[in-house]
């Protein structure tokens, strides 16, 4: 689906910045800390701005890349989006229901099995329980766990935990998508199904921020690419452009690529990431 | 550096087929519309309703992960309070150097005891209960104000399997039900309440100071001392009696002793508690949505 030019941008950014502050010593606040603080000014904590001065537009329908080096406030970014961090200036529009792919089978319970988790984790990304029930043989297919669906989760191993992840998350049905470099996890088909089912996602018109350190999925899935560079917006823009200066600044030739290209997650990687 | 940052942001999350509240055409319209933090509270609200099966689904985790949810692990629970009346009990006739000539002292700080467990506990784990689902906080959104609530939801089920215990001892005693027990979940209704309006500023402030959790005991402690609770309100000299009602304890402590043992309605008291408790709920719950937005990165 194109993005519709007269309708408001699913996703609205302007000069975002989120600050972390970073106290002088290491002990953890205590409470006679505190007051020592209170009655002798000490010199107040070192701001460290994450992420500063990023606006951008993600229009309903289209799919928003972000690559850069790491600690450059991707994930940061993501989780301004997914709500988890509130920015400390600027303005945050979001319109629509937002899924948070940004840890994998995030709270599951080690000693419950794969289904009560499905459950648990449902909830907790904002399904109702009629919606868990009602969707639970389509989670249960696409995570393809085979018995182990109905074992602890402790016994699993972590690309199986992810593909359950996956597959709750997916299923939330989200109309924004916050993706955090989460296809890597898995074998080849498990990937390309994940890619698939995103296509998918997206065709039905939902928004997708994600994380790619894999410039092949850049090219082949986004409207546009942000590169992010030590908390700033280095450049955004057609995935083309931005991907062949952010690997020219890292010094790494971009190698072209036919633009019929069909295989997704699973072909080998442009350049390094 | 300000106590309180300021949210001049919003972040406005309107589902697209929302069909009548907050349907505003122009995009830019609605932003200014939302711009009042008022607004913005109502809509946490509203959220914080939609998604209250998580309070359900995270209690019971934290219910099946400190006790087998069976018989002797409740059983366990109940040597507590049981104990701790016990020991009250002797103490309290001991420095009386005589024995009450009220049978149902044991019973009356038994009752007691069993909500001001109730309380304690739900008071110092909220101030753990952020950092203690710190994966959660990091990692998905959903109204971390859910979060006190399952404290005290925990807390709840302990109260309702020690309550269990007070119908062996009305029996030993000869108290009978009477229908002044219909008031028992409004008395548990305003205990709640009282409770979440302290439970959310110190689920805040228990993040950024850790060792705050012990100081809140024994204030606690003392708080408890003061409250009618080891004594009856009727013992206590005439004119400290007016002083001690304006604790908010005295009225959830003598309102269940009216609604079990006594079988009286509870008065005024009762109200006024429940009076300081929605003013506590809507200021702390306020204070709480403005500084959850810092959980993650205090983690």
């Amino acid at each position: 689906m194109t993005p519709r030019a007269n309708e408001p941008p699913a996703v609205r950014v302007r000069n975002v910045g989120l600050r972390f502050l970073i106290r002088s010593h290491n002990a953890p606040a205590t409470v006679h800390s505190g007051l020592v603080r209170f009655v002798k000014s000490r010199p107040a904590p070192t701001e460290f701005w994450a992420l500063r001065n990023v606006s951008f537009d993600i229009p309903r329908g289209s799919v928003l890349g972000i690559i850069g080096s790491n600690g450059s406030g991707k994930s940061t970014l993501l989780r301004i989006l997914a709500r988890i961090y509130a920015p400390d200036e600027g303005e945050l529009h979001i319109r629509g229901k937002v899924s948070s792919l940004i840890t994998l089978g995030a709270g599951f319970q080690a000693n419950l099995s794969g289904m009560e988790n499905i459950r648990y984790n449902g909830l907790l990304l904002g399904l109702t329980k009629q919606e868990i029930e009602r969707k639970l043989d389509s989670i249960v297919d696409f995570a393809d766990l085979g018995e182990f669906i109905h074992r602890p989760v402790r016994t699993y191993s972590s690309g199986m935990r992810a593909r359950l992840g996956f597959s709750v998350a997916i299923h939330v049905d989200p109309e924004i998508l916050v993706v955090d470099e989460v296809l890597v996890v898995g074998d080849a088909k498990f990937r390309k199904r994940c890619a698939d089912k995103m296509k998918d996602l997206i065709a039905k018109g939902a928004t997708v921020a994600m994380v790619q350190h894999n410039m092949d999925a850049i090219l082949q899935m986004c409207d546009q690419c942000m590169w992010l560079e030590k908390g700033t917006m280095r450049e955004i823009g057609a995935p083309y452009d931005t991907v062949k200066h952010y690997l020219e600044a890292q010094g790494l030739p971009m190698i072209e690529v036919p633009a019929d290209i069909t295989r997704v997650a699973d072909s080998p990687t442009v350049g390094a990431s | 550096m300000k106590l309180i940052p300021q949210r001049d942001i919003d972040i406005v999350h309107v589902k697209a087929r929302d069909k009548t509240r907050f349907r505003i055409l122009d995009f830019d319209a609605f932003v200014v519309e939302t711009a009042h933090a008022i607004v913005a509270f109502f809509h946490y609200i509203r959220e914080l309703w939609q998604r209250r099966m998580l309070v359900r689904v995270l209690a019971a985790r934290e219910l099946k992960s400190s006790y087998e949810m069976n018989v002797v692990g409740f059983a366990w629970w109940l040597l507590e309070p049981l104990s701790m009346t016990a020991v009250y009990y002797v103490l309290i006739n001991i420095l009386r150097h005589s024995t009450s000539k009220d049978p149902t002292q044991f019973l009356s700080i038994l009752i007691a005891l069993l909500s001001f467990k109730w309380f304690t506990q739900s008071i110092i784990g909220s101030m753990g209960v952020v950092r203690a689902n710190s994966s959660l906080v990091t990692d998905v959104y959903f109204p971390r104000a859910l979060l006190p609530v399952t404290e005290l939801v925990t807390g709840l089920a302990h109260f309702g399997v020690g309550l269990l215990t007070v119908p062996i001892f009305m029996f030993f005693v000869h108290v009978g039900p009477g229908f002044t027990l219909v008031w028992l979940p409004a008395v548990m209704a305003v205990q709640f309440l009282f409770m979440l309006g302290l439970a959310y500023p110190l689920s805040v402030w228990g993040l950024t100071y850790r060792n705050l959790p012990g100081l809140t005991a024994n204030l606690l402690r003392l708080w408890f001392y003061l409250s009618p609770g080891l004594y009856t309100l009727a013992a206590v000299p005439p004119r400290w009696r007016t002083l001690m009602q304006f604790n908010p304890l005295t009225g959830i402590f003598q309102g269940y002793r009216g609604a079990i043992l006594t079988h009286t309605s509870p008065d005024w008291t009762l109200l006024y508690s429940a009076a300081v408790g929605a003013i506590g709920v809507i200021f702390g719950g306020w204070y709480f949505t403005r500084r959850e937005a810092n959980f993650g990165k205090l983690l």
